[in-house]
This record gives C-alpha cells, structure tokens and sequence, in this order.
C-alpha cells in the first residue's frame, strides 16, 4: 500500500511518515502542493493524507484534483487546525473522505487510514 | 472491675433477662448476678441502642440530605457549567461571568467537590476551546486553592484527588510539588503523581525515574506507555542511567521504552541487561535487543544462550528467529542437537527464518535422521507456509 | 433532524446536548445503554452517538441493535478513548459510520455530525 503524505511542516510529516512506515506502509512524501500534484501524476498512490494549508497548491485544491477526475479512485484524509471547520466542510464538499485535527493521537491516524484503506470491512 | 469483665456479666445478664431459666435453676443464676443489676445492664443497653438508631437515622437524613442536594443542584449547575464552557472567550472577553447565585452555591462543600468533580471528568473528555473554558472556570471558582491544600492531607486518596485535579487542570506550576509525591510511600499517591507528570511534562516528566525507589507496576507502565504515545518524542539523555537502575521496575520500563522508540545508541547498555539478577527483567532485555539489534547482537544473545535457564533459552531462540542474520545458520544448526525438543523445535524455526539455505540445512537433516527431525521439518514448513 | 446521545458523564452529555442544539439540531440525552435502547425504540432519532463504555447495555450493543433492525438507515458515531481502538474496529465491523477520540474538540464533534447528516440527505 502506497500512501502520500502531504505536509509542510517538517516536524509534523516526520511523525506521520515514521509511524506510516512503521505500520509497514510504503511512504512517498511532499512537502508543498505542488509536489503532491507531481507525486500523484507520477506514483498513483492508494490514499492521500493532506494538510488543508499548504504553499503553492492548497490541500483543497489538491481534493479538487484527485476528486474530480473519475480515473483516479484515491481516498483523501485531511488534516486540519484548530478553527479551520468551515474549510474542513468544504473539503467534504470537494469529496475528501476523512479528517483528523492537530494535534492527534498515533493511534487515531493508524485506524483512520486503515479505514480509508478499506481494511475494516463496513457491514 | 475491667471492661471485660463487665461487659460478659452484661451479657449473662441480658441472656438472663430475655430467656429466664427454667425452674430450680434460678437460684444458681441469683448467685451471679442480683436482679437490681440485671435492671441497671438492661437500661444501659437500651440507652445505647437507642442513641445507635439514633445515630444511624442522623447520618442516613444527612445522607440523603446531600444526595438530594447534589441531585436539586446538579440540574442547575450542570446547566448553567454546560453553557459557561460554550461560551466562546476572546479578545476584551477573557473572563467567563458567573452568575452570583453560583458563586454562593459553590461555596457550600458538597456542591464544591460536586462541581471539582464534573468539571474534571469532563475536561479529560474535550480538547480545544471548551478544554481551556474549563480550566478558566476552575480557576474563577477558586478550586486550585483546595486542590493544592488535599496535597497535604493526611489521608492518601484526599492526596491522589488534590493531584489529579490539578494536572487535568494544566496547572504547570504545581510541578515540582507534583513531582515530589512520584516516589510517596503511598502506591495510588504516587501514580498519580507520576501521569501528572508525564500529562504536563511529556517525555521530559519521566526524570522521576531518577528518584523513584518504589517499584512501578505493569499496569502503570502500560498506562505510562500509552500516555507518551499522545505526545511528540523527545530524546531522553537519562536512558542509559535508568538501564542501571537500582530499582528493577525502573530497569525493565526503560527496556520498553527502548523497545518502543527504537533506541539504537543504548544498545550496549541493553546488552548489559541481559545478565540482570532478576529473569523478567533479561526476557525484557532479550525482546529489547532483538528490536534494535546490530551486528553483534546475535553473538551476544547465543552467549547469553548457554548460560540460561530453559524459559529463557526459549524466549532467545524465537528472537534469534526475528533477527535472522545468516550468520545465525551455523550456530542455530548445532543446535539443532540439543537434547530438549522443544529446543530443537524453535532452533530449527529461528534456521529457517534466517534464510533459503537455512530451510536446505534442515531439510537434509530430516532426511539424514528422520527421527525427530522429519516431524519438525513439516512443522516449521507448515507454519511458514501459513 | 433528531439525534440521540448516549454519554454516562452527565456535564459532558450536557455539554455535547447544547452544543448539537446551538448547531441546530433536536437532541435527546440518555445516561445509559438501556435507557438510550428504549429511546431508540420510542423517539426513532435520525442519527445516534453514543459512548463506548455505557452502564447496562454497551455502546457495542446499541450499535449492534441499531444497524441489524430491519436495515436502518440510522448513522451511528461512536465516542472512544484511547487505547479502546480494539473496540473501536468491533463497532466499525458491527457498522458503526464514524468514531471519536475524547478527547476531542466540539467543532470536530460538529464536523462529524454535519458531514453524516448530509450522508443521509
């Protein structure tokens, strides 16, 4: 299973990256939204974990994206702030199919993407 | 005349006084005891039981007063609370108004502790905004002061509650007086005191493993695991000194901690462990090593190996399965001789995981020597397969 | 839209009963599992959160009950704490919709809400 992983704060992507790849996922890494754009082009990852804010390409955009083109079947989990909720809607809106808020547990990213990825079967 | 012996004349006197004894044996218990005496016992008896039910109906009405109490204030209170932490503070509003109706009603004790109560079992539910109204709130209300002085009761769950409430609470401040009951002699004290720590310090809080004598139980060092799993690592310059500890229980929650987050620069002092005096602490050390294992790790663990007892020969033998070098093919392979079959059965488990050729070694083996070797060569295929 | 919440604290199902009816919403409290499955039964809501860990009758339970009565299209989110991830994968194979983590913050509450009430739209 292949995941990006969207984030411009160093230290943040850090974390998520090392208990993603810890869990035994492949991680590709973006810093900006431009790069996410280029890595999922190029890679054509299983699932896309992206900060709402981002230089360049916004994480909405980024949604926009992915979302609207039918070829590309990508969940997308959002991370968000504190007091971001009404662009954490739109990103709903966009289609992105979860979020998590900052600061989250470990153990909250595993299970969300794990359920992203389909793994715990629904009904 | 003592107590006790007044009190088993008492008795004799009351068997007397409801069961009279049957005729011609009056006169012995006349010799006992003389009827005004027996009527003075009965009396002092019914005064005592009397001021009992008395007593016993006080403290039910008090009971029930206080339940009906919290009951007629909990409605308002939790009302009114509910609101208060909605409330939304910012600039020019950094105060939350509390009506004076509550001010007085959070006065009376019961209703004090009442609300010290919700307010913490709430807030450990909620982050964000509300979390902060309700700090906001506890400190309005001025319940920090009685927190802090339950730290010094004499009665150590007054102690362990004055702790709790103040680290759920943020107070940073308390720290070090926080820090001080890590190693009371109280067990409930000093949990307490050390998730407080660890809540508002993080990875930094676990400097009371320098100080602590008092063993910290299993539970606890799950619990302890857990909470720093919620927050962002920091490198912890102490590890090797807890690894040396005198107190076992520090020794093996340093092993896991090492375990957990991959503490590759203390593996010689790991290493170390695996001659601990104490047999939980070098299976610990055993499953810690194999995490961060390096080159030489393997070669220690077959030394430690040939010194140990059967249980921990047992628990090397599968790590030797997860470090799995190649290197491994050689010794593992003797060991395939060893008189215990159980022995031999991970020994040949850790060969196959170590590679190919390892699985070839085996098989040879089991067509060399069929007896047991065939049995164990299906086994492990088996479960490799699987 | 009703929802009903099940929470055993009685300031925080309070708290959380305010903040729904602030974002709009017609709320019902319960205290615990067996009176949350009588409301179920009685009030019909159209979403339900409920707690875990609930006095008499779990949080798994009244998610089991929910989603096996005759194919309700009732979205069930579930309040966890940490280390309950366990059960937290039990009520999402019992076909709980979403989860929370206490603790969490009440906007993220409302998000999740909002976001499964248009699911039913």
């Amino acid at each position: 299973m292949k995941i990006l992983v969207a984030e411009d704060e160093p230290l943040m992507s850090a974390a998520i990256v090392g208990r993603l790849r810890g869990e035994g996922y492949e991680v590709i890494v973006a810093n900006d939204g431009r790069e996410a754009l280029k890595a999922i082009e190029e890679e054509r990852p299983d699932l896309i974990i992206t900060d709402i804010l981002m230089p360049f390409t916004s994480g909405l955009e980024l949604i926009g994206v992915v979302k609207s083109d039918p070829a590309m079947q990508i969940p997308v989990i959002v991370l968000s702030g504190m007091g971001q909720e009404a662009t954490v809607m739109e990103a709903f809106e966009l289609g992105a199919d979860d979020f998590l808020t900052k600061p989250f547990n470990p153990a909250e990213l595993s299970m969300r993407v794990k359920r992203a990825l389909k793994k715990i079967p629904k009904k | 005349m003592t107590p006790l012996a007044t009190l088993s004349i008492n008795v004799a006197g009351i068997t007397a006084f409801y069961f009279p004894p049957i005729e011609g044996l009056l006169s012995s218990s006349a010799n006992v005891i003389t009827q005004e005496r027996l009527y003075d016992t009965a009396i002092v008896f019914l005064i005592i039981t009397a001021l009992l039910v008395c007593a016993t109906y006080i403290y039910l009405y008090l009971n029930k007063k206080a339940f009906f109490y919290k009951q007629r204030i909990r409605k308002q209170l939790d009302i009114w609370i509910s609101k208060a932490i909605l409330e939304e503070l910012g600039e020019g509003n950094q105060e939350i108004s509390i009506p004076s109706k509550f001010k007085r009603i959070v006065h009376h004790p019961i209703a004090r502790q009442f609300v010290i109560d919700e307010l913490v079992a709430t807030k450990k539910g909620l982050t964000g905004a509300a979390a902060s109204n309700i700090v906001q709130l506890y400190l309005q209300l001025d319940l920090r002061d009685g927190s802090i002085k339950k730290m010094d009761h004499k009665k150590w769950y007054v102690r362990a509650r004055g702790i709790q409430e103040l680290y759920v609470m943020e107070q940073s401040d308390m720290l070090l007086r926080i820090y001080r009951q890590t190693n009371s002699k109280n067990e409930f004290v000093r949990m307490e005191a050390q998730t407080g720590i660890v809540h508002l310090s993080g990875f930094k809080g676990l400097r009371f493993l320098d100080i602590v004598v008092y063993p910290i139980t299993e539970w606890q060092q799950l619990k302890l695991l857990d909470q720093l799993s919620q927050v962002p690592f920091v490198q912890m310059k102490s590890l090797g000194k807890w690894l040396l500890s005198a107190n076992p229980s520090v020794v093996l929650f340093a092993l896991r901690i090492v375990e957990t987050y991959q503490q590759f620069q203390v593996h010689d002092g790991v290493a170390a462990c695996l001659h601990h005096e104490l047999e939980p602490v070098r299976m610990q050390a055993v499953r810690t090593l194999a995490s961060i294992a390096g080159d030489e790790t393997a070669d220690m663990l077959l030394e430690a190996f040939a010194k140990e007892k059967f249980t921990v020969k047992l628990c090397i033998l599968d790590h030797l399965a997860v470090i799995a070098t190649p290197l491994l093919l050689n010794p593992l392979y003797q060991l395939l001789d060893f008189p215990n079959d159980l022995i031999k059965l991970k020994a040949a488990k850790a060969l196959a995981s170590c590679s190919p050729e390892g699985m070839e070694a085996l098989q040879k083996k089991a067509a060399m020597q069929p007896e047991p070797y065939q049995q164990i060569f299906l086994h492990v295929q088996s479960e490799i397969k699987a | 839209m009703k929802i009903l919440i099940a929470e055993d604290e009685p300031l925080m199902l309070r708290t959380i009963e305010l903040k729904l009816r602030k974002d709009g919403y017609e709320v019902i409290g319960s205290p615990d599992g067996r009176d949350a499955m009588k409301r179920i039964e009685a009030d019909k809501p159209d979403m339900i959160i409920t707690d875990i860990m609930l006095p008499y009758s779990s949080g798994l339970e009244i998610v089991g009950r929910v989603k096996m009565s005759s194919g309700s299209g009732v979205p069930v989110i579930v309040l966890s704490s940490m280390g309950q991830e366990k059960t937290v994968e039990e009520a999402f194979s019992l076909g709980a919709d979403d989860y929370i983590t206490k603790p969490f913050s009440l906007s993220e509450l409302s998000i999740r809400v909002k976001r499964l009430t248009k699911v039913i739209a």
